[in-house]
Order: C-alpha cells, then structure tokens, then sequence
C-alpha cells in the first residue's frame, strides 16, 4: 500500500515536471518580432513525448501526447497577448500496471512586448521579451496547484532568406498559490537557424528547413519545503523540422532528438520526440 | 483517444488548407482600371507570405482602398484605390509601422 502511494506521487509530480515547463515553443522563427496591430495568430499542434526509464520506484514508460491550442493577438504593434490551453493524453507503464490520464492543463495567459525593432531593406532584428501567468486551473493530475510566472526573451535576425532565433525563457513554478503547491523553475534557452525557400505567384509560398538546439534545466520540485530527489534535470536536443507558409497559414513539423541528458534520482530519460502543428493568422 | 486526437488534427489542418488555397484571387497581380488608382510602396520588414495579411489587413481597412497586395520578396505594396480616394501616403505609412514594418519611399 505503502509502495503503491509513493509511486502515486511519484507519478503526479512527474506529470507535473514534464507539463508545467511547456510553453508555445515549437519552431521558434520569429518569437522576436510582434505581429501587426489587430492581427489574430490561432496556432495549435500535436506534440508527442515518449520518455524511458527501467526504474523500480518511477514509471517505466510514458508516451504521451499534448495538443496546444494558443490565441494570440495584436492590441497593439508593440504588444500581443496570448492565451493558451493544453490538452494531454497519456499513458504511463508503472510496475503496478498501466494507467492512463488525459485531461486539460494549466490555462497560461501572456503578453509580448516589442522591446526593440529594426528593419531594413536586407536585414531585420528584433527583441521581444515575454511575460505570463500560469493559473492553475488544469486537471489533477496536470497541475501543480499554484500560480506559474514565465518570463523571457525572444531576439530574431533575418536576413535574406536566413532566419534565425534566440529564446530565453525561465519559468517559476509555484510562486504564488495555496501550502500544497509545486514549486521549482525551469530555464530554457532555444537557438534555431532557419533557410526559405520561395516558390509560387507572389511569392505566396515558401518551404523553410530549420534546425533548433534547445537546452532546458529543471531544479528540484519543492512541496511544503520538502524536496523531491527524483525530480530536476537539464537536456539539450537537436531538433531538425520543416515548416511551409501559404499565404497566411503555416504548417511545421519538427523532430526532438535528446544528445545530452542528466536526470537526478530515479527518472525516466527522454527519447525521440516531435511535433506536428498549424498557425492560422487573420 | 490518441488516434482521435491526430485524425481531429489533421482534418483541421486539411481545412484550413483548403481555405487558404481557395483565396485564389490573392495571387492575381493588380492592374488599373477606369476610376481606380494604383500606388505602390517600398516596404521593409516582411519575411514571408504570413507578413502580407498584416500589411493588407490595415491597408485594406482604409476608406477608399479596394484592395493590396504585398510582396516580401520584392519589399512592394501596392494598393489599388478608388480614384476619389482621400487617402495621403502618410495614412499608407501610418499603416505599414502598425504592421510593425518600415515604410520606404513611394515608386509609384
């Protein structure tokens, strides 16, 4: 019985470590630049995560798969806000049995801000940072219980038909809510380079590889002052993905391949992951 | 569930497609015609067909424009308007820094 509450915890703050650190990122081109005034972005994607472990006391196996649907909008040139909704499907291979969750996540509710923006006729950079609220609002099992701030940094540099990013983001779990909530932060930087290609009357289409390098750390969960051993790790990943533009609509496709991985304690290691989404600006 | 998940998915995926592929009339080039008159502008700042709609979404919110069409590639506005339009080049610039571009100088 004993065992069977500490694998239950277990599992609860790992659905929680895994989910409360994902932001809108999937291929990160032009998170520097704000979009026009009145212009709505709706983007969503289906995300799939499979992590691995041969543990006694974690899961064994976890595939899951994450559908974000994110509603930005242009208030103003210099500000867009962005609302943005998780759904999750997941299953978990535990030594007691499989078990299955799904449900929807924390509800995240941000602003961007044009810090800085200069174009000119063979170059434009941008810097944007970010802030944003995670309410807690999402199911048991995918919520930490408290308020998350996430706050960063979006730069863009585009030149020609190169394009390429630097995000910077930190996430404090847990920095405001009620005595059981999870708390720990999460630092992600992403780089991504990028290459169009044109094709089509008016330049109306373009096909764009982009390859991105993501580092990610996670501190240690804290509930109640009490530390989780098997929780915090850092990752980077090569994420190599396509992404084509009609018109206003934008269809991405990117592969998560981990080169490097540190878990603390007993966790599951990450595998190949990817993400297959769609933007639609009006 | 999951299957359900990705099959929802890429029906949406494959409607908006569609949609977007039947606003055919955008890749027609604009010409004058009796009563109208064409503008062109030098912009800079687009990267890729997802930049026009901005642009041609405040432009086209202007009385007396008919329609726009950008062009990223060629840095180019151009903006076809009714001939009794009020419309000054500083209302196309006003309009070209709310899209977050840079308005350059007006070729035509």
């Amino acid at each position: 019985m004993k065992y069977l509450i500490i694998q239950r915890t277990v599992f609860c703050l790992l659905l929680i470590i895994i989910f409360s650190g994902e932001v809108i990122s999937g291929i990160t081109a032009d998170a520097g630049l704000t979009p026009a005034l009145d212009r709505w972005m709706i983007r969503t994607q289906i995300r799939y995560m499979h992590r691995d472990g041969d543990s006694m006391t974690m899961p064994n196996e976890m595939k899951s798969f994450m559908v974000p649907l994110v509603v930005a909008y242009g208030l103003r040139p210099e500000l867009t806000i962005m609302v943005r909704q998780v759904y999750i499907d997941m299953d978990m291979t535990m030594m007691s049995g499989d078990r299955k969750e799904s449900g929807f996540g924390d509800l995240l509710v941000m602003a961007k801000y044009r810090a800085f923006r200069h174009n000119s006729s063979y170059s434009t950079f941008g810097v944007a940072p970010l802030l944003g609220i995670e309410f807690p609002t999402g199911q048991k099992a995918f919520t930490g219980n408290g308020y998350n701030l996430k706050t960063g940094t979006f730069v863009t540099w585009r030149k020609g038909y190169w394009k390429s990013d630097v995000n910077v983001t930190y996430t404090l779990n847990g920095f405001a809510g009620g005595d059981d909530k999870e708390q720990n932060g999460i630092f992600e930087m992403i780089a991504s380079v990028s290459r169009q290609f044109g094709f089509g009357a008016n330049a109306r289409n373009t096909l764009a590889p982009v390859v991105e390098l993501t580092y990610k750390n996670s501190t240690e969960t804290e509930i109640n002052g009490v530390k989780n051993v098997n929780s915090g790790e850092s990752i980077i990943q090569i994420s190599p993905g396509l992404k084509f533009t009609h018109n206003s609509t934008i269809l991405e496709f990117l592969i998560n391949i981990p080169v490097w991985q540190e878990q603390n304690g007993n966790q599951p290691e990450w595998k190949l992951t990817g993400l297959f989404g769609i933007r639609q600006m009006l | 569930m999951k299957y359900r998940i990705v099959w929802l998915s890429m029906i949406l995926a494959m409607a908006v497609l569609v949609i977007s592929c039947s606003g055919s009339g955008k890749n027609i080039s604009l010409t004058e015609e009796a009563g109208t008159e064409l503008r062109t502008y030098e912009i800079f700042g687009m990267d890729c067909p997802g930049c026009h709609g901005g642009i041609e979404k405040l432009i086209n919110k202007l009385s007396g424009v008919i329609t726009s069409q950008a062009n990223w590639e060629k840095n180019r506005l151009v903006i076809k308007l009714n001939e009794d339009n009020s419309i000054s080049d500083e209302d196309v610039f006003k309009a070209i820094k709310d899209a977050n571009f840079t308005p350059g100088k007006r070729i035509k």
